[in-house]
């Protein structure tokens, strides 16, 4: 792909110039080198450099790096969150692996609802901001419309919508009825269908990436285009050797956030199952799963060898992602 | 080819690898998760004196909490040195908070906890024994002895008994009328084919998309009761599983049979909506905890609801009622252990609660309270009443609570019969696993 683009803009022939480097540069750093006190200008800067990264710090060791700490301590006890945790070593990720078949299925449900829906909603999204970039009236209007269901899509209130425009008597039905369908399910209620309409819902969110691509899609020069257009290349041609190679690494962010996005999900199942992952764990979400496990069967210590599992999956998958990005991420660098 | 607004882009810099990178690493950080754990708690009795703030927790839906709200702030004129402050929450999350409490030293002073719960609160000591406490605070005088000694957990009286409950069949007389089914069998003696005869015939005479009774294989209560009818039991008196696989298999069969035959609403109409105030108006029969009644007949409050005895085979048990109770007790961790005790006590004792809370959530343990509720029962109240003194007339043998981690027998049942009626598995199959899970629950504690 990144050839295309050449073809388009071909490479300069200059030779690289040196990198400018000031006179004088090298005596200056011998100098520095053998000074003892510090000027107060870089106390200054010291000083900025606290009061400005204070918070964040503060936040990530109390807020995510301590928890993490905790989780992962907590994995390796007996914890039911009425008494003190007991150390037991690996024992909760032995039983995860030997003796638990509801482990295997949470990832295979979270495995189908990661791949299925996270490039449906991509493609969506990026069609819609194709869309949209052709110049249509009211830009501003869509965008907040079509980035509404971003913000709320995870909601409790929109799983139970979900749950009612689904369910025997809902929305889809009564349409499917007046076409003269028979014999319909309740689609939530369904074991066949039900991680079909949390699917749907995480597709209809495709909002933020969306905006990401429009933003994408307005930085790439013109220029190119002109040119490729004058080479004679089509439409289609333009998008596949231009628009798409220009947007990989913002697919890139996209793929990974939303993977990671989908990998958390758990309000929806949690509200459309009633909490149980049914019917016959068909929504049995990762995050559920381990959900359940903690606070209604009260194993938080089994609960947190799942969340450390699953730090770990979505970090593989995420260093999979940036190890696989070199062969079809084009940087313009 | 492009609209002019290309022509002014935000801004020309295409992303670098190193930006992207760093964007990346800093948003993925963000997206870590987080466990939070609880330290060391706890309190001993306080000074004697009833004063100070005392949360209370109650699980219920919104018309119980409409109940029990002016109910429980009434123990401020009772005790004006005490102010309470109330926690309401739905059932589920009810459950979910108080073990995220317990687990934060953070537990209200005084809730409700369900009996399937209290041996596991019990174990951890976070609860308070009351018998730690003066003499005068709590008062068990009205209720019999053996009844109060039996309510204790480990030779503690950390979760006294506040209400109790059992099982029956609901009838709906006006569907069946409007379905020309007059004839409704004697209580007395009807056997399960009885019952399931009886909902055949209201599918049978009611127009499509209506059934005699919705699935209820779930319901872990009706499990409970079937499989005591049976000579079985959940776990002995030591805590141990002694739940015969085949019976509680045989539960799921009568049900599989009963939907074959076109008895009950298949799971894939009613789906998890099976309470009566899901399903009530397309089914005529249900299976009801007595506790539940007064909301189904608020709910369908134009129709004649009435109580049936639960159906028996002559082989059954004769001793296979019992009674479920919802449990009351005081957190370890209370600030003011005394003025929380005492109000456990105007729970248990105060008779203003007849008029308040009536029968809302079952029947209170204080005779006194009963009989005011007597007094001036409603039509339905008097169902109850009369429905609860025929059950009491049976012998009862011992119901043993489940021991620490053995609450998961609920969602034992629950997920056979999910697995089984929505999954398609084989019942031998789903019950087999169900235990096999139980029991790394128990052994895993």
């Amino acid at each position: 792909m990144p050839q295309s683009v050449n073809t388009v803009e071909p490479p300069s022939t200059a030779p690289p110039e040196p990198p400018h480097r000031p006179e004088g540069t090298a005596d200056r750093k011998a100098a520095t080198r053998g000074r003892k006190k510090k000027s107060p200008m870089n106390r200054v800067r010291k000083r900025d450099l606290l009061i400005f990264m204070g918070p964040w710090t503060l936040g990530f060791v109390l807020l995510t790096a301590g928890p993490l700490l905790g989780a992962i301590y907590l994995s390796f006890t007996h914890f039911n969150l009425l008494a003190a945790p007991t150390f037991i070593g690996v024992d909760n990720f032995v039983h995860m692996f030997t003796s638990d078949p509801r482990f295997y299925r949470s990832l295979v449900v979270t495995g189908l609802y990661v791949v299925i829906s996270v490039p449906l909603q991509l493609l969506i999204a990026l069609a819609l901001a194709m869309l949209l970039d052709t110049g249509v009236r009211g830009l501003s209007y869509y965008r907040a419309l079509y980035y509404l269901p971003s913000l709320i899509g995870g909601s409790v209130a929109i799983g139970i919508l979900w749950r009612t425009i689904f369910g025997y008597e809902g929305g889809i039905n009564q349409i499917l009825r007046a076409l003269g369908f028979t014999d319909l399910p309740s689609w939530v209620d369904n074991p066949n269908t039900s991680l079909m309409t949390l699917i749907v819902l995480n597709v209809w969110t495709f909002g933020s990436p969306m905006i990401i691509f429009l933003a994408g899609l307005r930085q790439i020069p013109t220029d190119l285009y002109e040119s490729a257009s004058i080479d004679g290349a089509g439409k289609t041609r333009q998008f596949f050797s231009i628009t798409l190679p220009m947007l990989t690494p913002l697919i890139f962010f996209n793929l990974i956030l939303q993977t990671i996005n989908a990998f958390q999900a758990f309000t929806p199942a949690h509200v459309i199952s009633g909490g149980t992952g049914g019917p016959a764990d068909s929504t049995m979400f990762y995050t559920l799963y381990l959900y359940i496990e903690g606070f209604t069967r009260f194993n938080m210590g089994y609960a947190s060898a799942l969340g450390v599992m699953l730090l770990m999956l979505i970090g593989l998958l995420t260093a999979l992602n940036f190890l696989f990005s070199r062969y079809w991420v084009f940087y313009n660098d | 080819m492009h609209s002019s607004k290309r022509t002014r882009p935000l801004t020309r810099r295409p992303l670098s690898r190193r930006n992207f990178l760093a964007l990346s690493s800093a948003t993925v950080g963000a997206g870590a998760f987080a466990v939070a754990c609880g330290g060391n708690g706890g309190g001993a009795v306080g000074d004697g004196e009833i004063a100070g703030n005392v949360r209370f927790a109650w699980w219920g839906n919104a018309h119980r909490q409409e109940l029990y709200a002016p109910f429980a702030q009434g123990f401020e004129d009772v005790e004006p040195d005490v102010s309470i402050q109330l926690e309401p929450a739905e059932y589920s999350p009810y459950l979910d908070r108080i073990s995220v409490q317990a687990g934060g030293r953070n537990l209200p002073d005084t809730f409700w906890i369900p009996a399937n719960q209290a041996t596991s609160f019990a174990d951890a000591d976070v609860l308070l024994d009351l018998n730690e406490l003066p003499d005068d605070i709590i008062n068990f005088n009205e209720m019999p002895s053996d009844l109060v000694s039996s309510w204790e957990i480990n030779g503690r009286q950390v979760a006294p008994v506040y209400t109790q409950y059992s099982p029956a069949v609901q009838i709906d007389r006006t569907a069946f009328e409007e379905a020309g089914i007059t004839d409704l069998p004697d209580d007395e003696s009807w056997s399960w084919e009885d019952f399931w005869d009886l909902a055949q015939e209201y599918s049978d005479a009611t127009e499509e998309g209506n059934w005699g009774i919705s699935s209820m294989g779930a319901f872990y209560q009706h499990a409970h009761l079937w499989i005591r009818q049976q000579g079985g039991e959940i776990f002995g008196g030591g805590g141990n599983l002694v739940l015969d696989p085949d019976i509680l298999a045989g539960w799921f069969a009568m049900w599989q049979s009963a939907i074959d035959r076109g008895a009950v609403m298949p799971p894939q109409v009613s789906g998890s909506e099976t309470q009566w105030t899901q399903t009530g108006h397309r089914t005529g029969l249900y299976l009801v905890q007595l506790n539940q009644y007064l909301d189904n007949v608020s709910f369908s409050s134009d129709h004649d609801l009435d109580l049936f005895k639960y159906p028996e085979d002559s082989d059954s048990t004769d001793d296979y009622q019992f009674h479920y109770h919802i449990r009351m007790c005081v957190a370890r961790s209370a600030d003011n252990p005394e003025a929380a005790a005492a109000f456990l006590n105007y729970f248990l004792n105060d008779e203003s609660a007849a008029e308040m809370v009536g029968l809302a959530t079952g029947f209170p343990v204080n005779p006194s309270v009963i009989e005011r509720i007597e007094q001036d029962a409603d039509e339905a109240e008097q169902r109850m009443l009369d429905m609860q003194a025929r059950v009491d007339e049976q012998p009862m043998r011992d119901r043993p609570e489940p021991p620490p981690a053995g609450a998961g027998w609920q969602q034992l049942i629950e997920n056979a019969n999910d697995n089984i009626f929505n999954g398609g598995q084989d019942i031998d199959d789903a019950v087999a696993a169900g235990i096999q899970d139980l029991e790394q629950q128990l052994e895993r504690g």
